[in-house]
């Protein structure tokens, strides 16, 4: 069934296939977390954006206990990562090492989120409530950590692009060519699926980069391109994301 | 890449209006456009319910859902970046230096992190 059919603005299929993709992730083992684990992190942020007024009342996770299935300093991660990250500072990232989560779950934390604002706006924007979760699927979390991932100067180690990236920059940016891995695609990379994640969200979504540099570039023709840009540049303005 | 796909179409953008919405941006109902990022990033329900209707009628129904997609996509994107302290590419910090100061983003705390030197 179509994740939208209740809408009846005209939807492109991808974006679609990528809402829907989306959500399955979060009920499935990601790296380091469960899939009941993910899908508390979604609830999680949720939660926290409707108190803030982002987000309308959630029927689906309204009453929701979260605080079973994840610790205190996770669900901290996850609900200031769904309200704000404006005033984020390294010390936030080191606050969560210092209580036990990896760097690596960090991303995952991160990436999850991230990722639900992204799906949980555009429903926002239409004007349908939440799209609901699926039900958690069993399995344990890969614990997989790329090994070519490094300090590149972000808080996070990161897997480069082109050669240094070896295979792994291959399969997660999908070529070697190391323009094909700007630091927004290499920020959530030391958890290889999130990275995917939010690359496939912002081929659907906004382009894919072989078509950035190509100005007159737009999935929808009553939308340009500048049209486009200006609405990015507001929003980042907002969130104060310096990138 | 707002300065230079304006270009490209011959307009003139005014790149204040980013930071200072009651201005003319120069892009076409870039007015409905910035509200309804106020709106869709805001807390105010009754905002969000009037830009979205002011988009559909402006720009239509297509154009609504395309604005919600990137809308969508750069909330996910700066939290992202915000959350992981990466770095921004040289070339572009090179090409924005001087809108960054006037628009005041060169204060923003995450530029702490993305404006370090590799």
């Amino acid at each position: 069934m179509n994740l939208y059919a209740d809408s009846d603005l005209p939807i492109r299929a991808a974006l679609v296939q990528a809402h829907t993709d989306t959500l399955h992730s979060f009920a499935a083992p990601g790296h380091w977390y469960s899939g009941a684990e993910r899908r508390a992190l979604v609830t999680a942020a949720r939660q926290a954006r409707v108190e803030a007024g982002l987000q309308e009342v959630d029927a689906s996770s309204a009453g929701a206990s979260v605080s079973s299935a994840l610790p205190a300093s996770v669900q901290k991660i996850a609900r200031q990562v769904a309200v704000s990250t404006n005033d984020l500072e390294r010390s936030f990232f080191e606050q969560a090492l210092a209580a036990g989560i990896s760097d690596a779950q960090y991303v995952e934390i991160v990436g999850v989120v991230s990722r639900a604002v992204n799906v949980d706006v555009f429903a926002r924007g239409i004007g349908v409530p939440l799209r609901p979760l699926p039900a958690a699927t069993d399995g344990a979390p890969s614990q997989h950590r790329p090994r070519t991932a490094r300090d590149e100067g972000a808080w996070v180690p990161t897997i480069p692009g082109g050669a240094r990236g070896e295979d792994e920059a291959k399969q997660v940016y999908g070529s070697a060519d190391p323009q094909a891995a700007p630091f927004i695609y290499r920020a959530l990379s030391l958890v290889p699926g999130e990275a995917v994640g939010l690359m496939q969200l912002g081929a659907a979504q906004y382009l894919e980069i072989s078509n950035f540099m190509d100005l007159e570039f737009t999935f929808e023709p009553t939308l340009t391109r500048p049209q486009y840009e200006l609405l990015a540049a507001r929003v980042s303005a907002l969130n104060e994301c310096f990138y | 890449m707002l300065r230079a796909s304006a270009n490209a179409r011959g307009l003139t953008v005014d790149l204040q209006a980013v930071a200072d919405t009651k201005r003319d941006s120069g892009i076409p109902e870039g007015g409905a456009l910035l509200a309804f990022a106020d709106a869709v990033t805001g807390s105010d329900g009754q905002a969000m319910a009037r830009a979205r209707a002011d988009l559909r009628r402006a720009l239509g129904p297509a154009a609504l859902v395309q604005a919600a997609a990137i809308a969508g996509n750069f909330n996910m994107n700066d939290r992202a970046a915000n959350a992981t302290g990466i770095l921004l590419e040289g070339m572009f910090v090179r090409d924005s230096a001087d809108f960054r100061a006037a628009l005041g983003i060169d204060r923003y705390p995450s530029a702490r992190n993305t404006l370090r030197p590799k």
